[in-house]
């Protein structure tokens, strides 16, 4: 079986050509443009030998060229790894070596590409100056086991953790949004793009108004992020809004100003939605439908999503939370407990949408991901849940250490392993997430002994990690409180420093 | 308040709000050259610089903010109105 990821694309474009495909900051850019732009760089990649299979980097800049570039390396069969053009070098020279990169493509990333390049063997190539041509985009059609793209995320032991998709569950993900009759986009719709092409949601952002002939708007990324958010969603009249709720937590004082009647579909992912904020943010967005969204990325961007309704109370079992839903096509979903009888335990999903496995790595695979009776592979998302009577999964928490900040998935370990390097692992860390208000996360650094220098780690961990990972506060604790397991008491630490005690004194 | 008291009591609160004693910004300053400078910090900042110099922001002059400059051209605005 063949199946083709690009042939809308490919569709709108021949039908199209005149139609405005994206905007990044007034500049429009036709589906011509960016299917010429793309055929350029596909030819700039074969004559690389590129070919089916390969994994060609890309650092995620918010250019045209970018997305081209996306496209085209999906028309001949490889897949795209993107760079975060604020990680550390090091950070990217892991998922380069990790992924077996040999080419690199950027716009005007010049520096972090070259820093790449030098002394690894992969080339970078500027796509700036490449010039469209006439051509129509020739995409290859797709085996279901080709790779598509190939996500970093936060991994535990120090180093990113890449999560493969497949032919097979992008396509299923793209008929479950195009097909399903669910979501009536049309070639009018305006998408709002505000996410970093690192994290999945992008795709959704991209790729589905390009498959139906509408268009996207990216963030110029000069700026504050949600202040960005507010200023495309009205100026641009944004027709689809995929956001992560901490958008609308930041938002939130100004909701009174903001008056958005031509959103047709207000959606969340990425993190957990409190109902007190959408309850006030649905005044914003009158004709919209409202959707909560979820899905970790070994499941391809969203595969349960909730219909939330104007005037509904909270969930009686959600405490303050939206629930997740119902899973969508391609995806079952069974919550797993030790206890038989327990009603909550731990999400777990199978199907087309879902991955089978992490890349290069045996032992977070098995740790991650099973096989049922019937043979079928399943994922554990480490997502705390439970289902209500209606059938409506009910998110609770994680039983593992990973935590979202403004949307961003971070494993706590993988801070607390850079951490720990310093001063040649003498003193033991332990990194928490502090809630200021409802909604607003925060990453503490607690670190042993009296005498830190906090601002030495600080710069030791900005070598290690992109931005968001970068603790908010180090903090000096004397001795650790311990738990009754002999561990790190980490809500014991969370509760004092939330009170401002000594932590020194602890 | 002149712009110059102004730069120099917002000088203080950027330092309190980015927890850092030594911060020195000019009008030229912007969010992408203060490495802790993000949503967050920026909305406390916000907050703060509204309760201390006793203005209120609209969304649309938050969006429009450029620079340090920008701000401190609003809240003399702001005071002189």
């Amino acid at each position: 079986m063949e199946i083709s990821i690009l042939s809308r694309f490919v569709d709108c474009a021949d039908r199209h050509a005149d139609r405005p495909a994206a905007v990044f900051a007034g500049r429009s850019y036709t589906y011509g443009d960016l299917s010429g732009l793309s055929a350029a760089i596909a030819t700039t990649l074969w004559q690389h030998n590129v070919r089916r299979g390969d994994r060609v980097g890309i650092f995620a800049e918010s250019s045209v060229q970018t997305y081209a570039s996306i496209l085209a390396i999906l028309s001949c069969g490889a897949a795209y790894v993107p760079l975060r053009t604020d990680n550390p070098v090091a950070r990217n020279l892991d998922i380069l070596s990790d992924a077996g990169i040999r080419l690199v493509l950027h716009t005007d990333a010049e520096a972090a590409a070259s820093a790449l390049a030098a002394g690894t063997g992969c080339e970078a190539v500027q796509t700036r100056n490449i010039a469209p041509i006439a051509d129509r985009l020739n995409t290859i059609r797709h085996r279901p086991t080709d790779l598509c793209y190939l996500l970093f995320t936060s991994g535990s032991t120090g180093k990113p953790k890449g999560v493969p998709i497949y032919a097979t569950s992008l396509s299923a993900f793209l008929d479950m949004i195009l097909e399903s009759g669910r979501y009536a986009f049309t070639p009018q719709d305006r998408f709002l793009q505000m996410f970093d092409l690192a994290f999945d949601p992008s795709i959704f952002a991209f790729l589905v108004p390009l498959s139906v002939g509408a268009s996207f708007y990216p963030l110029p990324r000069k700026s504050i992020t949600y202040l960005e958010v507010a200023d495309v969603l009205e100026t641009q009249q944004i027709s689809v809004a995929m956001m992560v709720p901490s958008v609308i937590n930041y938002l939130k004082p100004y909701f009174g100003e903001l008056e958005l009647p031509h959103v047709r579909y207000s959606l969340f992912c990425g993190e957990a939605l409190r109902h007190d904020t959408l309850s006030a943010w649905a005044a914003c967005v009158p004709h919209a439908k409202i959707e909560n969204l979820y899905g970790p990325t070994e499941a391809t961007i969203v595969c349960l999503r909730y219909e939330w309704q104007r005037g509904e109370p909270p969930h009686p079992q959600g405490k303050g939370i939206v629930p997740i839903g119902t899973p969508m096509e391609g995806v079952q979903a069974f919550i797993h407990a030790d206890d038989s009888a327990a009603d909550t335990g731990e999400l777990c999903l199978i199907g087309d949408l879902v991955t089978t496995s992490y890349w290069n790595d045996p032992s977070k695979t098995a740790a991650a991901f099973g096989t049922n009776e019937a043979g079928q592979r399943f994922y554990r998302t480490g997502d705390l849940c439970r289902r209500d009577q209606a059938g409506n999964v009910l998110y609770l928490g994680r039983i593992d250490s990973q935590v979202k900040v403004d949307g961003h998935r971070i494993e706590l370990e993988d801070i607390e392993f850079h951490a720990r390097a310093i001063d040649n692992g003498d003193r033991e860390v332990a990194a928490v997430v502090h809630s200021s208000e409802p909604g607003r996360h925060v990453i503490v650094l607690f670190v042993e002994g009296e005498d830190v220098d906090a601002p030495r780690l600080c710069d030791h961990l900005r070598t290690r990690l992109p931005g968001y990972m970068i603790p908010r506060e180090i903090v000096p604790v004397g001795r650790f409180p311990l738990n009754s397991n002999g561990k790190i008491d980490r809500a014991a630490l969370v509760t004092r420093y939330a009170a401002g005690g000594a932590m020194a004194a602890v | 308040m002149d712009k110059n008291d102004i730069n120099l009591t917002l000088t203080s609160v950027f330092q309190r709000v980015f927890q850092e004693p030594g911060l020195a910004v000019t009008r030229e300053t912007t969010a992408r050259e203060v490495a802790k400078w993000d949503s967050l910090r920026h909305i406390e900042m916000i907050t703060d610089v509204e309760s201390t110099f006793a203005v209120k922001f609209s969304l649309r002059e938050v969006m429009k903010l450029k620079n340090v400059g920008d701000l401190i051209d609003l809240i003399h605005a702001k005071q002189s109105s």
